[in-house]
Formats: C-alpha cells, sequence, structure tokens
C-alpha cells in the first residue's frame, strides 16, 4: 500500500525524462549560441576595434543582397543588415543570395568589405519556394498522420495508419 | 541544408527499401506502420532547427534589438545531440511500451537528414557533429548546396512511385 501505484511512476518517469532532456538541450543550444555570438572573427568582432582588425577575413556564406548602389557597390544582409560591399554589382538584384569572402576595411569610419571571393546562388530563389512547399505539405499531412488516444494513463500519440483496427472507431 | 521534400522522399525510400513486407493484419495501408515517426524524425531537425533561426533572422532586419544569441540557439536541433535529444522529448508522447521503437524512429529519422545534408559544400562552417564536445566541422562536398533543386524532379516522382507500388504489393498480398 505504500507504492505509489505504477501509471503514476510511469508519468513521473516521463516527465523526469522530458525535463532532464529539456535541461540538457537548453544548457547545450546556450552554449552553442554563446561560442557563435563570441567568435573571434566577423563583422561585428572587426566594429569592436576596427583599425586592429584592418584587413582581417570575412566569410559571408548564403548573405542577401538588400541593397544595389553603383556598379561597383552592393549590401547585403544576414546577421548584420545592409553590411557595405565593395565589389561587382553587375547582374545583382536585391532578394539574390550570394556567399562571400571579404576583406575588413574600416576605411576613415566608413567600414567597408572588400570582396575577394563571390559565388552567386542562381538556384537559391527556387530552392526557398521548395523549402515553403515541403514545409506546407509537412504541416498539412504529418499530423493526419497521428492520433492522440486516451487511456487510463493518459493521453499519448500513435500513428494513425496503424489504427483503426478492422471494424472498430477511427482514430 | 536539404529541402523539406527531399528530406521527406529520402525518408520515404528508405523505409520503402528497408522494411520487410507489412503483414495484412498490421496494417491498413499496407505501409510499413513506423513510417510516419521516421519521416517526423526526418522533418524536426529542419522544422525546428531552421525554421524558428530564419524567421528571427529576418525579422532582426526589422528589429535590431533581438540578440543574435536567439538566432544561433536554434542550431542545436540541427546536430546530433540535439536530434538525440530531441527524440528523447517527442517520444515521451508516445505510451511507455511504445516509446522506445519511437525513439528509435525519430532517431534514425534525423540522422538520416544530417546524412543527406552531409553531402552538399558550403562556404564557411560545415556540420558540428560531435558537439558540445568538438567544434570539429565535416560536410563531403559531393553536391552544391541548392543541387537538391535538381533532384527533386527525379527524387520525388520516384517516391511517389515507389511507396505507390509498395502499397499496391500490400494489398496484392492481403
Amino acid at each position: 500500500m505504500f507504492n505509489p501505484p505504477r501509471a503514476g511512476r510511469r508519468v513521473s518517469s516521463r516527465r523526469s525524462v522530458t525535463a532532464v532532456a529539456a535541461a540538457v538541450l537548453l544548457a547545450t543550444g546556450l552554449y552553442y549560441a554563446w561560442i557563435a555570438d563570441d567568435a573571434q572573427e566577423g563583422w561585428r568582432w572587426c566594429l569592436q576595434a576596427p583599425e586592429a582588425r584592418q584587413g582581417s577575413e570575412l566569410v559571408f556564406p548564403l548573405w542577401t543582397v538588400t541593397g544595389v548602389d553603383d556598379p561597383h557597390h552592393y549590401r547585403i544582409s544576414g546577421f548584420v543588415k545592409d553590411l557595405p560591399v565593395d565589389g561587382d554589382s553587375a547582374g545583382l538584384a536585391v532578394g539574390d543570395t550570394v556567399s562571400l569572402v571579404a576583406t575588413f576595411d574600416w576605411n576613415g569610419g566608413k567600414p567597408i568589405a572588400h570582396q575577394t571571393y563571390f559565388e552567386f546562388h542562381r538556384l537559391r530563389a527556387w530552392k526557398e519556394r521548395l523549402g515553403v512547399i515541403g514545409f506546407v505539405l509537412v504541416a498539412i499531412f504529418l499530423p493526419f498522420c497521428f492520433v492522440v488516444r486516451r487511456d487510463a494513463n493518459g493521453r499519448w500519440l500513435a500513428e494513425r495508419r496503424a489504427w483503426p483496427e478492422p471494424g472498430g472507431r477511427s482514430g | 541544408m536539404a529541402d523539406l521534400i527531399t528530406h521527406s522522399c529520402t525518408a520515404l525510400l528508405w523505409k520503402v527499401a528497408t522494411v520487410g513486407p507489412v503483414t495484412p493484419s498490421s496494417s491498413r495501408w499496407r505501409l510499413p506502420p513506423t513510417l510516419a515517426t521516421f519521416v517526423l524524425g526526418t522533418c524536426l531537425p529542419d522544422l525546428l532547427g531552421r525554421v524558428p533561426a530564419m524567421g528571427l533572422l529576418v525579422a532582426s532586419w526589422q528589429f535590431p534589438q533581438i540578440p543574435s544569441w536567439t538566432i544561433y540557439f536554434w542550431s542545436v536541433f540541427h546536430m546530433p545531440v540535439g536530434i538525440a535529444l530531441t527524440s528523447v522529448i517527442v517520444a515521451q508522447c508516445w505510451r511507455a511500451g511504445e516509446r522506445a521503437g519511437a525513439f528509435r524512429q525519430l532517431l534514425g529519422g534525423g540522422m538520416l537528414h544530417v546524412a543527406v545534408d552531409l553531402l552538399q559544400t558550403h562556404l564557411g562552417v560545415g556540420y558540428l557533429l560531435l558537439f558540445p564536445f568538438s567544434t570539429w566541422d565535416y560536410e563531403m562536398g559531393l553536391i552544391g548546396s541548392e543541387d537538391t533543386v535538381k533532384i527533386v524532379p527525379v527524387l520525388l516522382p520516384l517516391t511517389v512511385g515507389l511507396c505507390l507500388w509498395r502499397w499496391g504489393r500490400g494489398r496484392a498480398a492481403a
């Protein structure tokens, strides 16, 4: 009589496992965010001591073109908005995706990135469309594949297609 | 990352190719009984690891007060350690006797996702497979990050065709 019911232990174990896993996940995510935010590279890091970091290499993978100023200057946005780039802007349009390697130039108080390597992602827009279509399809169809069932132990999830048994009620 | 259509198709193909015949009494649809859980596991790394980060990144252009760490944080859901922990958490939604099986399917789907993504090449850092124990990054560099756009027109009909064939074979067996 002093033992808690088995179902109660299960629920408790379930909550404990979820809580521990969520705590570890949160800690790992925050640790990664701290490392990434504290990286000794990048545009923001260069701006912290611009004269000392003159000429530092910058890498901008998959950034979006958010402005084309003239044939030799354009702006890109990623973790920084409207970062000025000194590079050939022929054929570029707002919304294009590019990857760049550049060098940091304090430029007497008007910082700019001098492009040294350029990669234009011609199919990125199509990939984003596919991503949106895939997301919509998954959001519509995947929930239909599962059903919430209820019994004495509470509610739980199951695959709908394994349910119902022939002649049983529909899940 | 590849797109969700590519990931879902590879998950379906993996199940069609690796799971043996389904007994008629176990399934109305004659497809593997763990199919949806496996596909869910394949989709979760992008749904949890990429969608919120991309949304926050674009939002930060309008609202610069959004701290950058809130964008970086979500990347852990796309790493093996995050996929394993997410699988543990999501598997708790299943009944006690089915949780281990659900965990295996979710984890297997997530690892297939990582395996597909590893085929790609990116400028800059690759995938951190051993985080938080190491910041070593890796990718095979066999295909460009947009090459899945060229693969989908072949992959999608192939997947639908093989699933229909598998379904039809199961119905015939019944």
